[in-house]
């Protein structure tokens, strides 16, 4: 991961082309990337849009056709032990768990920026504290504090992402912590200093702008893991509490009928396996985006 | 002298770190909402033997933690008799001690795991070493990117699908249980998969590191033939930073048997510890999760330890430099650098 030397990211370049524009021709020429942001985007619409494609509603039960399968009585996908729309539970799902994910990475990277910025750029009992709680979050294995923290909060929506954010929120801390102490040893940042710009400013300016690269990285991989975590907290029981659908739970439910129905388990399992591996892609797209060495 | 105190300094480091983790999972339980009794009386309704049970039950549990005193004395008096080995008597198995339950299941989880990582390595390093001897073939790209996506499933994904493909789908195998060999195929497959790819990844970035390196290229200028020279050279250079990775991964996979007992229905600690958590079973989740820590940190020290003894230029070095944390943190490092195909 190579930081920027160029302290304004909006600078045009000796080609015309701003950074920006570089970036992106870097993140295309990853055609993997390309189709797994495409595939994204049309998972973010059907997720945004679920009330209007859903063509049922998605915890209405129906018990006189239950376990149906694909393409019966207007069914799309069948129907699921409760006689429920498995296409519409699907969108919602889908809803639910881009919901889940991004929140709680958002709200770790927010965590994350606050504390790794503060401890990195000053140091002091911050910093060591910082330390010291990651060191003790690396022997706690990160499942486990899920799980007793989904326990502790509950199943509503919100406590599994304050759940996922508390998990996973110290090692990009971390990580932005080793951002700024690398980079305030730059000699851009020391001119900066030295021309009397303050703290404020230079990590506005100078810092974050440059650990940009790192941090959109550490965040496109930390959505397909909270998506996982999500996930894996409704294989434990710990999912959404019903009748509302993630797609966790979806699979969780579904897993029960997989030798009667595998139709349950297919669609969600697909829907959630191919989204991860996209924002997994993406990662990396954005990764080559950063990174100007073959340019 | 020096891997004494080396030993008695990480072994301090151990001991603080249980404990941090002990009063952090007694604190996080004491403010979960219901109690073991509340939830057991609910289940099995206000009348009939299990209620009577569980009335002597929490009796005897206040006489021992203590109900109506504060929290940090209710961890003082769990935390005595915890030194000295007493994890106490689970609430849900009132019959044995806490100790005994997981000396019971752990064997299970760890068999799991240890042949799921056997089974991963002898898949990875073949694939690797082909990958980068082969650099830039269709192989290559081909196994990598299969590897990549292997990586990106977890235990538990993993385990669905081979259940989709082998049990709903072909019907030859079991989807759950515990009564046999045949059983056990499933989940040390489904175990297996992405620590083979976090491996096969490892393997070929670090055999291409060292194919550039000068005692290669000068034994190739010896004459040696290719094969003596993959042996002797590079394989012997190239694996063995494989420990650093296989180590945490291997303690990652006793972790992970938490999701694969849930799934398949395996008797193992990872079932325990879901059921602890979901009754609040206050000493049997203290226990479980303690173990799993306990795991992951005596399998950081193996690993600071294995790399000591094998690379001869860490060993001096010994008493300063091995951080677990900063280690672990390279290590994924290297492992998010090496994602890039």
């Amino acid at each position: 991961m190579t930081a920027q030397h160029s302290t304004d990211s909006g600078a045009v370049g000796f080609d015309g082309v701003s950074e920006w524009g570089r970036r992106w021709r870097r993140f295309q020429r990853n055609r993997l990337a390309l189709v797994s942001l495409a595939f994204i985007v049309v998972l973010a619409l059907l997720a945004v849009f679920a009330e209007v494609i859903a063509p049922f509603d998605p915890n209405q039960p129906d018990f006189g056709k239950r376990l149906t399968g694909p393409f019966t009585d207007g069914n799309l996908l069948g129907t699921d032990v409760l006689g429920r729309d498995v296409f519409s539970r699907l969108l919602f799902g889908l809803r639910t768990a881009l919901f889940i994910a991004l929140t709680a990475e958002l709200l770790a990277l927010l965590c994350a920026l606050i504390v790794g910025v503060l401890a990195g750029y000053f140091g002091g009992r911050l910093d060591q504290l910082l330390m010291a709680a990651t060191d003790v979050m690396y022997a706690f294995p990160t499942y486990l504090f899920a799980v007793i923290l989904a326990t502790v909060l509950g199943r509503s929506t919100w406590s599994i992402i304050l759940a996922i954010a508390i998990g996973s929120w110290l090692t990009q801390a971390r990580l932005v912590r080793a951002q700024m102490i690398k980079l305030k040893t730059f000699e851009y940042v020391e001119a900066g200093r030295s021309m009397g710009a303050g703290a404020g400013t230079l990590i506005l300016r100078y810092l974050l702008p440059n650990s940009l690269g790192p941090i959109l990285v550490a965040t496109s991989f930390g959505i397909p893991a909270a998506m996982l975590a999500e996930s894996g907290l409704a294989i434990l029981g710990l999912g959404v509490a019903p009748p509302e659908a993630s797609l966790g739970t979806m699979i969780t439910e579904g897993y029960k009928y997989v030798l009667v129905q595998p139709n349950l388990i297919l669609w969600p399992f697909t829907v959630f396996a191919l989204g991860m591996l996209a924002f997994t892609w993406v990662g990396d797209g954005i990764r080559d985006a950063f990174d100007p060495k073959d340019d | 002298m020096q891997l004494v105190v080396f030993l008695l300094r990480r072994l301090v480091r151990l001991v603080l770190s249980l404990l941090v983790v002990s009063m952090l999972t007694f604190g996080l339980l004491s403010l979960a909402p219901g109690s073991f009794g509340g939830i057991q009386a609910a289940g099995a309704g206000s009348t009939g033997l299990a209620s009577g049970r569980t009335v002597d039950l929490t009796s005897q549990v206040q006489q021992r933690y203590g109900e109506d005193v504060p929290v940090w004395e209710q961890y003082g008096n769990w935390l005595g008799p915890a030194i000295t080995g007493d994890l106490g008597y689970s609430y849900k198995y009132p019959e044995s001690t806490v100790g005994a339950l997981i000396a019971d299941k752990l064997p299970v989880s760890l068999a799991l795991a240890l042949i799921a990582m056997g089974l991963a390595l002898v898949v990875a390093i073949p694939i690797g070493i082909l990958a980068a001897t082969r650099r830039n073939s269709a192989w290559d790209h081909g196994s990598m990117f299969v590897v990549t996506t292997a990586t990106a499933f977890p235990t538990y994904l993993a385990g669905i699908l081979l259940v989709l493909i082998f049990c709903s789908w072909l019907h030859w195998l079991p989807t759950g249980g515990w009564a046999g060999p045949k059983y056990a195929l499933l989940p040390v497959l489904a175990l297996a998969i992405a620590p083979a790819g976090i491996m096969a990844r490892y393997v070929r970035s670090s055999v291409l590191e060292v194919l550039r390196e000068e005692y290669v290229v000068a034994a190739v200028a010896k004459g040696g033939s290719w094969g003596v020279v993959m042996r002797r050279h590079v394989l012997r250079n190239a694996l063995m930073p494989l420990v650093t990775v296989a180590g945490p991964l291997l303690a990652g996979l006793v972790v992970g048997t938490i999701f694969i007992e849930t799934i398949f229905g395996v008797p193992g600690i990872g079932g325990l510890f879901t059921q602890a958590a979901q009754v609040r079973d206050m000493p049997l989740l203290m226990g479980t999760t303690l173990t799993f820590a306990l795991l992951l940190m005596l399998m950081n020290l193996l690993v600071d330890l294995s790399y000591a003894v094998l690379d001869p230029r860490t060993r001096s070095g010994l008493g300063l430099s091995v951080d677990p944390a900063h280690r672990s943190e390279d290590t994924t490092g290297a492992i998010l650098e090496e994602v890039k195909p």
